[in-house]
């Protein structure tokens, strides 16, 4: 037999005044507002997608443009120019982390762009340090006093920020390699643990029947019988 | 082409005044925590929502965080209504008046 809640107009009317009375007011004021265009996150074919093919150590070029760079000794600047107008932007040290893929050591930096985010981009190092190796070490900075070469310029651009991937680095507060913008979320993550432990306990308190009976439902009928 | 932001807060608006209304007319346990989930849930779409038009990660976690804020609520929730049914013989909340027996 299937059974269906009923309306009942006589006492349900009044919440359901109040609750529809509150929808409207709530949908009325959230179209009214000035929200204005979603900043959204990277799409495919941004910049940091494009395919850099590196020529100089302090300046390369790009799919549809040029690309240069140049470090004073804390500040790297970046410059794209696409043909559409240039792009600066200026990384601090804190910006950079260290990445180590095969024999070469990249700096990687996040370059938010303007209008759009362009996730990470990895800029080839000269001096292969102990420092700087390792994903999330700090780097101080970029050396580029040695002979430019293909392995000293622009090499390639990362990848795009991955949306996953930057909530797993933000609960635990590895916000050097994040690739999206998120706050640290790691004292949260030790709450919850222990929150989510406390629960577990207290479902399993509210489920004993005595002081000593466990869980009589599980395993064993209700009286105690056979299974 | 990206759904605007008002209409996921709409939406949201909708399913916690759906919650809101199961709360108000209902006396059942169990119908009573559908209800509250489904409160909790609207914040939730709210969390996603803004954080997309921010394009900001902030709020994507935090709804991962209150997902789990709701399953331990849930747990417990489940465990009062279980005591409930044995000591009311029944679920209904408008029964237990007191807040020890």
């Amino acid at each position: 037999m299937t059974t269906r809640p009923r309306l009942r107009l006589g006492r349900h009317l009044l919440p359901g005044l109040v609750a529809v009375g509150l929808f409207v007011v709530l949908a009325v004021g959230v179209l009214a507002a000035p929200l204005g265009a979603a900043a959204g996150f990277p799409a495919e074919g941004s910049l940091a997608e494009a395919n850099v093919t590196a020529e100089l150590a302090d300046g390369g070029s790009v799919d549809g443009g040029s690309y240069a760079s140049e470090f004073d000794g804390s500040t790297t600047r970046v410059t794209v120019d696409r043909g559409d107008g240039t792009v600066a932007h200026t990384l601090t040290a804190a910006d950079v982390a260290a990445e180590r893929e095969g024999d070469t050591t990249y700096a990687v930096v996040s370059v938010p762009a303007d209008g759009e985010r362009v996730g990470l981009e990895r800029i080839p190092m000269v001096d292969h340090g102990e420092a700087a190796a390792g994903p999330g070490a700090q780097v101080e900075g970029v050396d580029r006093s040695a002979e430019p070469g293909p392995e000293t310029g622009v090499h390639a651009v990362a990848r795009r920020g991955s949306i996953t991937e930057t909530i797993g680095y933000a609960m635990f507060d590895l916000r050097s390699v994040q690739p999206l913008p998120a706050e640290s979320f790691l004292v949260v993550l030790l709450l919850v643990a222990v929150v989510l432990d406390a629960a577990l306990e207290a479902a399993v308190y509210l489920a004993r029947r005595g002081d000593d009976e466990v869980l009589t439902a599980i395993g064993r009928g209700e009286e105690g019988g056979e299974p | 082409m990206a759904v605007p932001t008002s209409y996921y807060v709409v939406l949201s608006a909708a399913m916690f005044c759906a919650g809101l209304f199961g709360i108000l007319t209902r006396s059942n346990a169990l119908t009573f925590l559908m209800s509250v989930e489904l409160m909790l849930n609207a914040a939730n779409v709210n969390f996603v929502a803004f954080s997309f038009h921010h394009g900001n990660l902030t709020g994507q976690t935090f709804a991962l965080f209150a997902m789990a804020l709701a399953a331990a609520e849930v747990a417990i929730g489940i465990g009062i209504i279980v005591t409930l049914y044995r000591n009311f013989g029944g679920t209904d909340v408008t029964i237990a008046r007191e807040m020890r027996w």
